[in-house]
């Protein structure tokens, strides 16, 4: 069995064999084939491999190339971007800026037509001026004609009344030098009566004659001298009357006769007291306070500025307000009445113009143009050619009345304004009192500070306070703020007296009796008036009167 | 095993054919020269020929089939098969095959006589089918294969296709171990193997035949070839010849032997009857 196993697998074994030789005779061969053919593969592959590689560097080149490309197209069109932002920004400016020109030509345009139309509107005007001035022009010489013709005849009238008024001073004088005999015979007589001591309580009114007439001419001042009793400063005041009026008193003022004085006051009236039987009348009429008082040369008139910008002229005889002058602007502080022509007032006011009114016409023939308010009028020759006046700004002025021209201006010589210009009885100097409390008495004539009067007591309350001469030119006198009054003697330029505590407050006003025998002093608050005895013959009683 | 056993065993397993693959167009430079394994399968060969042909590498690898002489290939026959069978048919006739054996690889019109889709994945799962009826025929059951990891089944697929002869054996005594019973206990001598696995072909377009022929006669001795096949077909003429691998086997071979040596990987027997 051994045997016959191992012989089958023998046979088997050496089958196997056979066949395998058999089979496997072209292994070589088929071996060498196989090798080439991967060879073959391997080359293509690779062949291929590297052509796409090949090609896939190219790819990646052609890719790079691109990528760049992408790059710079990217940038550029950041760049264009950028450019088209800022474009758009410009033109966004440029057509705002348009507008705008647009609307500011628009503007122009309209601005042009505006300024067309006002032009042709002024050349209209222009011409109706012109046509205007060349009406006024004619109105001018018209009435410059008129004026030659009238000063023709007010020389002539003038030269009349000049001799008329030398016959009446002659005749006059005549009586005058008999009345001088008569009062130095009276006089001694006096005297041997006064050592017997015999009161004679005579007055001396009649010995004084209401010669009003402004001194223009140097015998004049001779005159008044001899005329008037020489004037004796009192201590105390004759007479007090207190209360007079509702309101402050502005202003107080003697009359030219000697007759009356009257006072003006806040209350709107004035009081118009007779002095020898001192009754008081009111008048009435004034719309506001009054400022000033003049009696005219005969006391028929009275006129009275007030500050409701208007002149008020009374007749003293009737009592009534005759006229009503009214062309001021601003308030009016000084009147005058022209002495030669008591149909004509100046006043001052503080619209810096003074006017010149004709009564009978009833408005205003002459604006000067004052250049500062004036405080205070005085006029310096009787025909009333020229004027002074005081002013706020401290100066004193002169004016020409018929030509309206300024004749002088003197600044400095006050270093506060100026509260009342007061002209001396000869006619020569002016006193002016002024809130630098000084009183300045100044040549007229040569325009020279004679003297100043002042005193460390004595000190200008008032914008309106009014000094005065003495009748008799020796005396001025001034009202203070404390009430006291100050009289310089004017010959020795010393203070003579101070009259203290008579008044209760501010004096606004001093003035004098034509004649010289009393003194009237007026104060503002307390509204008190004293009456002070001057003459030489002393009125003993003093009472005091509501 | 003896040593000569183990040669024997070897040559089976390395067994060569040399063959020449063509085309099916006349283009005399698309043929190809191989060795093709005795134990590989046709779909084997198509997919290494599709590595090395560009040609092949869009086709669908089911629709490829192969002819010798005008007759299609049966594919889930092993390679050494099919030329034992051409060769015995040839002999009949006096021819022999010209080697190398030339095949005409046709990529159209897959014949219906053939099974469909001869793709690797079939080619794999008939192969295991085989393998579970060997192991069926064996032991009684399929559990050796069964039970076989899977790492091991496919080592075992792989060492058929890489040709590995080691790596097989290692799996294939574990399915050929006749010690172990089917129910996994130490089983002796006495139990053995039951059937064998095995398969007759016919010349002239017989049927296969496949019986239960059983390792031990009545007599209880091991069981002989020429007995066996007399067994399975009684009308035999006396004087047929069996090969196996391209070798006349003589009769006495004993059954048992020739499963354990002669089986092909499918650890089948296929006997060539002419």
């Amino acid at each position: 069995m051994v045997e016959e196993s191992t012989d089958y697998r023998q046979f088997i074994w050496q089958e196997l064999k056979e066949r395998d030789e058999h089979e496997q005779q072209y292994h070589v061969m088929i071996s060498s084939n196989q090798h080439l053919l991967k060879q073959v593969n391997h080359y293509r592959v690779l062949a291929a491999s590297q052509k796409i590689s090949g090609n896939a560097a190219h790819l990646e080149q052609q890719i790079q190339h691109l990528k760049e490309e992408r790059a710079d197209m990217y940038k550029v069109q950041s760049e264009n971007a950028q450019r088209l932002v800022h474009m758009n920004d410009k033109l966004r400016t440029l057509e705002d800026l348009e507008a705008q020109q647009k609307k500011s030509l628009v503007d122009t345009l309209a601005n042009n037509k505006k300024l067309a139309d006002k032009s042709t509107s002024q050349t209209e005007q222009l011409r109706e001026k012109d046509g205007a001035i060349q009406v006024l022009q004619d109105e001018l010489s018209a009435l410059q004609l008129e004026i030659t013709t009238i000063e023709g005849k007010n020389h002539r009238l003038s030269k009349e009344n000049h001799q008329l008024v030398q016959r009446w001073m002659e005749k006059m004088n005549q009586e005058a030098d008999k009345m001088n005999e008569a009062t130095e015979f009276y006089e001694t007589a006096l005297q041997r009566a006064r050592s017997q001591q015999s009161p004679t309580n005579s007055s001396n009114r009649p010995g004084s004659v209401a010669s009003t007439a402004s001194s223009s001419s140097p015998s004049n001042k001779d005159q008044h001298k001899m005329r008037v009793t020489s004037i004796i400063l009192p201590d105390r005041p004759y007479r007090t009357l207190a209360n007079i009026h509702d309101g402050d008193i502005y202003c107080i003022q003697a009359s030219r006769t000697g007759t009356y004085f009257a006072t003006g006051s806040e209350d709107r009236r004035i009081k118009l007291f007779d002095r020898y039987s001192m009754t008081s009348t009111t008048l009435s009429g004034s719309l506001q306070s009054i400022t000033s008082l003049d009696f005219n040369t005969t006391d028929d008139f009275l006129v009275a500025t007030s500050t409701d910008y208007s002149t008020r002229v009374w007749n003293l005889g009737t009592r009534r307000l005759a006229h009503t002058l009214t062309g001021h602007i601003g308030k009016v502080f000084a009147a005058r009445f022209i002495p030669a022509d008591s149909s004509r007032v100046v006043t001052g006011s503080h619209d810096r113009t003074i006017k010149v009114w004709d009564l009978t016409k009833g408005w205003c023939t002459r604006t000067i143009f004052s250049f500062s308010s004036c405080n205070d009028l005085a006029v310096l020759d009787p025909d009333g050619h020229t004027l002074v006046s005081g002013h706020l700004d401290n100066t004193l002025r002169l004016w020409d009345t018929k030509s309206g021209n300024g004749i002088k201006d003197l600044q400095g010589l006050h270093r506060g304004q100026i509260t009342s210009v007061a002209v001396s009885p000869d006619g020569g100097s002016v006193l002016t009192n002024s809130r630098d409390n000084t009183l300045k008495w100044i040549d007229i004539r040569m325009y020279e500070v004679l003297h100043t009067f002042q005193a460390p007591t004595y000190q200008n309350g008032i914008n309106w306070s009014r000094a005065s001469f003495s009748p008799d030119g020796c005396y001025v006198a001034a009202g203070g703020k404390d009430g006291s009054i100050h009289i310089w003697n004017t010959r020795n330029m010393q203070l003579e007296r101070v009259l203290q505590g008579f008044h209760k407050s501010a004096v606004c006003g001093v003035a004098w009796h034509s004649m010289g025998s009393e003194m009237y002093t007026a104060d503002m608050n307390a509204k008190t008036v004293c009456i002070w005895d001057t003459s030489i013959e002393k009125k003993t009683q003093s009472f005091v009167m509501k | 095993m003896s040593s000569l056993d183990l040669d024997i065993s070897k040559r089976i397993w390395s067994g060569k054919i040399p063959v020449q693959i063509v085309l099916g167009t006349h283009d005399p430079a698309d043929t190809l020269f191989m060795e093709v394994p005795r134990c590989s399968y046709l779909p084997l060969l198509t997919s290494t020929l599709c590595t090395q042909w560009d040609r092949l590498e869009t086709i669908d690898p089911g629709i490829i089939w192969y002819d010798y002489d005008g007759e299609p290939l049966k594919w889930h026959y092993p390679l050494g098969l099919l030329y034992d069978l051409w060769c015995t048919a040839y002999q009949k006739e006096k021819k022999s095959i010209k080697l190398p054996w030339k095949l005409t690889l046709h990529t159209d019109t897959y014949p219906d006589v053939l099974l469909q889709n001869p793709t690797i994945d079939t080619m794999k799962d008939m192969y295991m089918a085989m393998l579970k009826e060997a192991d069926f025929l064996r032991h009684g059951s399929t559990k050796k294969v069964m039970n076989l990891s899977k790492q091991d089944q496919s080592q075992l697929w792989l060492a058929l296709t890489t040709e590995r002869y080691d790596d097989y054996w290692h799996v294939n005594h574990q399915i050929l171990d006749d010690r172990t019973g089917p129910a996994g206990t130490e089983d002796t001598a006495s139990h053995g193997p039951r059937h064998v696995p095995l398969r007759l072909y016919l010349p002239n377009q017989c049927p296969v035949v496949q019986d239960l022929v059983s390792f031990v006669t009545e007599n209880g001795e091991p069981n002989q070839l020429d007995k066996a096949i007399r067994q399975l077909v009684p009308s035999m003429p006396l004087d047929v010849r069996v090969m196996a691998h391209g070798v006349q086997l003589p009769g006495s071979v004993p059954i048992r032997w020739a499963a354990d040596c002669l089986s092909y990987p499918d650890n089948f027997l296929h006997l060539v009857v002419y």
